[in-house]
């Protein structure tokens, strides 16, 4: 859905879907920390689909670094990459997790509080789900 | 909320009036609420599970023993093709769009769902596509190749009629999907009661927030592939034809990019009732944050598990692991459920009622199939099972277990509140321990079977496999499962007359669809649902944006009677009562549409392709006359008192408005289809010796270049116009919106002549199909745009000073639509035009 | 009325029993669910017992042994999984009445046994399904068979030896054979159980698979994936023979044509000829030499017919070339029309003479 409000700021609409802020949180924040992980976890395994389907088939396979194929050095990029956008979401929903906790106490359904609650499992779980998919390249380092 | 609201009669007439049922003939097709519409589409998606429910029992009269000659092969090939087309297609996913449809709005203490008449549309397209499946059976043609009709087999080469039957039935299903889809995804977003924050939804409610979203996207997907495999079949094109430079296996990667979100669009809701009960009777529940991460997660991942279906094509062994850490790891998603209702149950002693057992039956069956679902989801494990009767076991108990128990469930749980009967407890116990003690004994050695080598959708089997027994239990089994379902639904009618008086609230329930009388009057609600909490009947506490301001709201918005029918939409976040939205009463309008398309592509069938593009006219003038702005109804809302009393706007703009997000909706899946035709566009490429195939020149960059460049400075011109618009400059307006529909139109008069010119026919190979595909699906897009500028120029003629009102809307909406055109046509030019002259 | 005495009726019949039974406690539910699934389990090992012909948990080669072990070890840990979970469930649900329990408690049960637990066994699983894939690489092999789905039949060919066969594949004992899969029409899936997993064969991409027996037998395969009208007829056997017979079945196959000078040719060929039979298929070294359907060379060799439909028996050959429509309904071979007593034994006695 973010890329609707992201969209909603392009057209220029009123943006109040974003704008409200709860103190130090803004929404766009809980936003990102909702669906970083998530968005993350799309570019991998998008990215990874794509460099092993197209790369396994072209001569990509056989181009070697260090004794590793192209197709793995290009997963392995990606894979660095996607992690790196999986923390980041981390650290935001972490921080809007503490900064809300500090403001509002346990209030589960407050909407704020909720969002970034949300956002921080959503995050873990979604790193979790990169670091899995990233396991099996490390037995295709030589070859599809 | 804690208390059920007293009924007062001069406001029920006065509702009552308002939000009218139409009753007789013709009146009864003009409806366009919720709960008729919703009831409708259970009552058609029950007929079709009963009638697909018979086909199996004469698929397993013919497997209970080895060689049997009950029916001939053709005809076995043709009911499992059925069963498994209208359980999937006709069963499931409409029944529980319907579901959602009659409860959410009931849920989340809303009047109606956010566009009543494109649910209509939805319902239309959904029968009319039923029957044409269905009518296959008179012309003698029967869809044989599976319902997952994988190419070339599907294709015109090997089937018959029968395939144009469904492929064109299920393309008008695909549609009630992504209308039902938009629907309950904008109407959980904003029709939410004041103080229903997104921490405090019903489960069910995040469930079907999920399903929305993945609606448009996987049965996008699907149309398009469904369109693609027509226009093989009817138009001689070659995507799928291996003999002319197309791919047998993009079908597989287009269908299955559908076909593993679809079982999590069935699943879900089905979680979500679960939930639903599981908090009644426990009266807690526990992990409410975990299973809506649950949702989330599965909502994403199982758009990441198609390939799971493909392990045995001999794909790149890399690649396919991808899917299979993927695919393993979607289960935590349903496992943190499980746990979560464990946790709920944990010592709160529930009763024993039906649906409660149902519930039990559940999480039992569903916990089997999810532990093989895991391991089918280990490549090589897969290379033996993939195709045999232990997927077929698999499957069944993901999609029995893990749709139908939780239908069961539900509809014990929810018929008392739509009937205002309640069902028979013992009836409900002997159904339930029929159906759970058949499908256990159908299925269960079903794995058995698989493991020991029997392959799927095969009519018969020799001896010498040794399975005759297995197959006789299920057999049996069968029957004692249906006896089950026979059994609910002979409850079900008598209930109807001779039921117990249900009441308001006969379990106590937490959540508002329990505060009203059974069944809920046409207007769904008395008085003013405020949330207080999770539970709004169980507990309170504060109301986010004030107290005050929300009751004021609420008691105007829903309490009193308004001329027109309207309901409450609230900011997406904090439920903060933020407008007013005005909702259309009974309209033939979608019934038209709906007749439109189905003639066209009925006259497709029949090769009368004159009436096609009749039934597209009709269909379109209908569009045309439903969209068009009523400047009857704007006056009526401009005046409208309403509004002020509550401290609320009726006309809105951006995301406050229910057309931004239909809007946005629309984009969705215009990209989804992009997308997925561009997909299939470099597929091909990357398995083809050449590009273009065969002896096709590279195309022209010069004409569609210099055209790309106009449609991107007319995206240029409509923000300058726009501005003015925003500035109030009425002639720096209309030179704004003359130049962009000038440069829109030079664009669509050049395309049509490029189109025409193009040096060869889109039968000559898979290459010359995909370009006349994208070519011609932005001309479309760019033509529809065009009309949009036009109706933009001539109502901004006389309306330019209605700057923050409806004006302003129409202004966003067909700003969103041409910058998104704009967009894909650079993206179809790079990769029609430029992208084969750099690779 | 009606409705009313029916359930009247039922309430009479049904309603003693299901109080008693409702009276009698929860304990006896658990005590009927758990006792379906020890007799359900029972079942499902009872199928491991005895010889099978086409069952993945009887293998016969390395790579069917690495799958079959696969799965056992997967049953184990799901099953362990699947107990404790319905333990924990009716437990539950079934546990004497406590009011309230902090939500915090419940949290970390969820989190452990829905989140994190879950996790690592999957991660585990996962690890040990990339490394079974590894470990079913095809090895280093000798032999090389092309085998070629047709609607409804199997063409299998020796390229090295020069060998034209269909709907049989002779490998020897102990060696790894690699086969080269494609399809002619439909996508078909090559499928030995007992001796690897499925490959699907694709009518314009090549795929590979390699089966090796490690003793000697017949094996049964048939077509995986739903190829039409008799998908479910289409099998084959791979028939695995001691090094020493493979190399003299090799031997004596190359040299296989038919005695052109015997009557049973003579008088068969030509009916052969006469009835449009070599518009489809090919026996080597005359003048039939199409490829539409099962190269005939080997005819009398062949241990069944119609793609292991039915055995090659002298009456079922002459029920197969009458009607092939009655033994294998919507097979793509046409019946041998206005075809005489005599004409017909002719036939039959020339088929089962090529050798």
């Amino acid at each position: 859905m973010n890329e609707q409000t992201e969209s909603n700021a392009l057209a220029g609409a009123p943006a109040d879907a974003v704008s409200d802020t709860t103190g130090e949180v803004s929404r766009l924040q809980l936003w990102c920390g909702l669906y970083g992980g998530a968005i993350a976890w799309t570019l991998h395994l998008l990215a990874a689909y794509a460099i092993a389907e197209f790369g396994c088939v072209s001569s990509f396979r056989d181009a070697r670094f260090l004794g590793i194929t192209g197709v793995a050095w290009g997963i392995l990029a990606v894979t660095a990459l996607t992690l790196i956008l999986g923390a980041g979401s981390l650290w935001i929903s972490r921080r809007s997790q503490r900064l809300l906790l500090a403001e509002f106490g346990e209030k589960e359904d407050d909407p704020e509080v909720f969002l970034a609650h949300i956002g921080w499992i959503c995050s873990v779980v979604f790193f979790g789900i990169i670091l899995a998919q990233a396991v099996p390249v490390l037995y295709y380092m030589r070859s599809c | 909320m804690d208390q059920i609201e007293q009924r007062d009669p001069e406001l029920h007439a006065a509702l009552e009036k308002t939000w009218y049922s139409p009753t007789g003939f013709p009146e009864w097709f003009s409806e366009v609420n919720n709960r008729p519409l919703g009831v409708r589409f259970m009552v058609t998606a029950f007929a079709f599970f009963l009638i697909s429910g018979a086909l199996t029992i004469l698929m397993r009269i013919q497997l209970i023993v080895p060689n049997n000659e009950f029916m001939s092969p053709q005809t076995f090939n043709q009911l499992f093709t059925m069963h498994g087309s209208t359980m999937m297609y006709l069963f499931a996913v409409p029944f529980l769009e319907g579901l959602a449809l009659y409860m959410l709005p009931q849920m989340i203490g809303s009047r109606d769902v956010a566009y009543p008449r494109l649910t209509a549309l939805g319902y239309w397209c959904y029968l009319f596509g039923g029957m044409v499946f269905y009518a296959s059976f008179l012309v003698g043609e029967v869809p044989d190749a599976g319902w997952f009709a994988y190419t070339p087999l599907s294709g015109r080469d090997y089937s018959g009629l029968g395939l144009d039957f469904w492929a064109l039935g299920l393309a008008l299903v695909e549609i009630a999907g992504i209308v039902a889809g938009v629907e309950i995804l904008v109407t959980v977003l904003k029709f939410r009661c004041p103080g229903m924050t997104l921490g405090r939804m019903p489960p069910f409610a995040w469930a079907m927030l999920v399903v929305g979203v993945m609606s448009l996207f996987a049965f996008t997907t699907l149309l398009v592939a469904t369109l693609l495999l027509e226009l093989d079949r009817a138009a001689g094109t070659h995507f799928y034809n291996p003999n002319r430079g197309g791919s047998s296996l993009l079908w597989q990667h287009l269908f299955w990019f559908f076909g593993h979100p679809e079982v999590y669009i069935v699943f879900l809701p089905a979680t979500g009732v679960v939930s639903a009960i599981v908090t009644t009777f426990s009266r807690r529940l526990l992990g409410y944050l975990l299973i809506v991460m649950g949702m989330i997660v599965m909502g994403f991942v199982s758009f990441g598990l198609w390939v799971h279906h493909m392990y045995a094509t001999g794909l790149p062994e890399l690649s396919m692991h991808f899917f299979a850490a993927a695919s393993l790891m979607v289960a935590i998603a349903s496992a943190v459920q499980i746990f979560a209702w464990i946790a709920t149950l944990w010592g709160r002693k529930p009763p024993m009622n039906a649906p409660m057992l149902y519930t039990i039956g559940f999480v039992v069956i569903f916990v089997l199939g999810g532990m093989t679902g895991v391991m089918v989801a280990v490549v090589p494990f897969d290379w033996q099972v993939h195709d045999t009767y232990f997927i077929v076991a698999h499957l069944h108990y993901v999609l029995i277990g893990g749709v139908v128990f939780p239908v069961m469930a539900g509809l014990y749980y929810w018929l008392p509140k739509m009937t205002g009967r309640m069902l028979n407890p013992t009836l409900g116990h002997l159904s339930f321990w029929l159906t759970f003690v058949g499908f256990n004994m159908t299925f269960f050695l079903m794995h058995v079977m698989g493991l020991l080598g029997m392959p799927r959708r095969v009519y018969t089997y020799p001896a010498e496999l040794e399975l005759e027994f297995h197959n006789q239990l299920a057999t049996v089994g069968t029957f004692v499962l249906a006896a089950g379902f026979l059994v609910f639904v002979w409850d079900f009618f008598r209930s109807l007359r001779h039921g117990e008086l249900a009441g308001p609230d006969p379990w106590g329930g937490d959540t508002v669809e329990w505060t009203t009388e059974s069944p809920p009057p046409t207007y769904g609600f008395y008085g003013s649902p405020i949330v207080r909490s999770r539970h709004p009947l169980w507990h309170s506490g504060p109301v986010p944006g004030g107290e005050e301001f929300a009751e004021l709201a609420a008691a105007e918005v829903l309490g009193g009677p308004i001329p027109f029918r309207a309901t409450m939409a609230t900011d997406i976040i904090t439920g903060k009562p933020q407008s007013i939205q005005y909702l259309p009463g009974p309209s033939y309008v979608s019934l038209y549409v709906a007749g439109g398309i189905v003639l066209s592509l009925v006259a497709i069938l029949m090769q009368l392709y004159l009436v096609s593009i009749a039934g597209l006219v009709v269909a379109v003038g209908g569009l045309f006359y439903w969209l068009y702005p009523r400047q009857e109804v704007i006056e009526m809302l401009r005046n409208s008192e309403v509004g002020r009393r509550a401290g609320l706007p009726i006309i809105t703009t951006g995301t406050r408005s229910t057309a931004w997000w239909g809007a946005v909706c629309l984009l969705i899946i215009l990209g989804t289809s992009l997308a997925a035709m561009l997909y299939a566009y470099f597929y091909i490429q990357l398995y083809s010796e050449q590009w273009p195939q065969g002896n096709i020149p590279l195309p022209d960059l010069a004409i569609p270049g210099v055209i790309c460049a106009l449609l991107v400075l007319s995206s240029a011109t409509f923000c300058w116009a726009n501005r003015s618009f925003r500035l109030g400059k009425p002639m720096a307006i209309q030179a704004g919106l003359t130049t962009t529909l000038l440069f829109g139109t030079i664009f669509t008069i050049v395309q049509t002549y490029l189109i025409a010119q193009i040096p060869f026919s889109h039968q000559e190979n898979a290459y010359a199909s995909l370009f006349y595909l994208l070519s011609g699906y932005i001309w479309l897009q760019v033509l529809v745009g065009v009309v949009l500028l036009a109706v933009a120029q001539i109502r901004i003629w006389k309306e330019h000073c209605d700057r923050e009102g409806f004006m302003k809307l129409h202004m966003q909406v067909t700003g969103l639509y041409w910058h998104f055109s704009v967009v894909a046509g650079v993206i179809v030019y790079a990769a029609l035009h430029l992208l084969p002259h750099v690779i | 009325m009606r409705g009313r005495m029916m359930s009247d009726a039922v309430q009479k019949r049904w309603g003693k029993a299901l109080a008693r039974w409702r009276g009698g406690g929860r304990s006896r539910a658990v005590a009927w669910v758990a006792g379906s699934f020890v007799v359900l389990l029972a079942l499902l090992v009872t199928g491991c017992q005895g010889d099978r012909v086409q069952s993945s948990l009887h293998p016969a080669g390395p790579a069917a042994q690495t799958i079959a072990t696969l799965w056992w070890v997967l049953l184990a840990v799901c099953g362990i999984y699947t107990v404790g979970t319905f333990a924990l469930f009716f437990y539950a649900i079934f546990r004497p009445k406590q009011e309230e329990s902090p939500q915090k408690t419940g949290n970390t049960f969820i989190m452990v046994g829905g989140v994190i637990l879950p996790f690592f066994v999957l991660l585990g699983l996962l690890i040990y399904s990339v490394q079974a894939t590894t470990n079913l690489r095809a090895p280093d092999t000798e032999l090389t068979i092309r085998v070629v789905g047709y609607r409804f039949w199997w063409h299998v060919e020796y390229p090295d030896y020069g060998i034209v066969d269909a709907n049989e594949l002779y490998i020897p004992v102990g060696q790894p054979v690699r086969l080269e899969l494609k399809s002619a029409d439909v996508i078909h899936s090559f499928w030995v159980p007992q001796l690897a997993g499925k490959m699907d064969m694709f009518p314009d991409v090549d795929t590979e698979l390699w089966i090796q027996a490690d003793r000697e037998g017949v094996y049964r395969g048939q077509c995986a994936e739903f190829c039409g009208v008799q998908h479910a007829k289409m099998a084959f056997e791979v028939i695995a023979l001691p090094p020493k017979d493979f190399a003299a079945w090799v031997a004596e196959k190359q040299q296989s044509r038919p005695d052109q000078e015997s009557e049973v040719f003579k008088q068969g060929h030509e009916v052969f000829m006469r009835h449009g039979c070599a518009g489809c298929h090919a026996i080597r070294d005359t003048n039939a030499v199409a490829r539409a359907g099962p190269d005939l060379t080997l005819m009398g060799n062949r241990r069944m017919l119609g793609a292991a439909t039915v055995k090659n028996t002298r009456e079922n050959m002459r029920d197969w070339l009458e009607n092939p429509n009655r033994v294998k309904p919507g097979v793509l071979m046409p019946p041998t029309e206005e075809i005489s007593e005599e004409e017909i034994e002719a036939l039959v006695d020339y088929m089962l003479s090529l050798k």
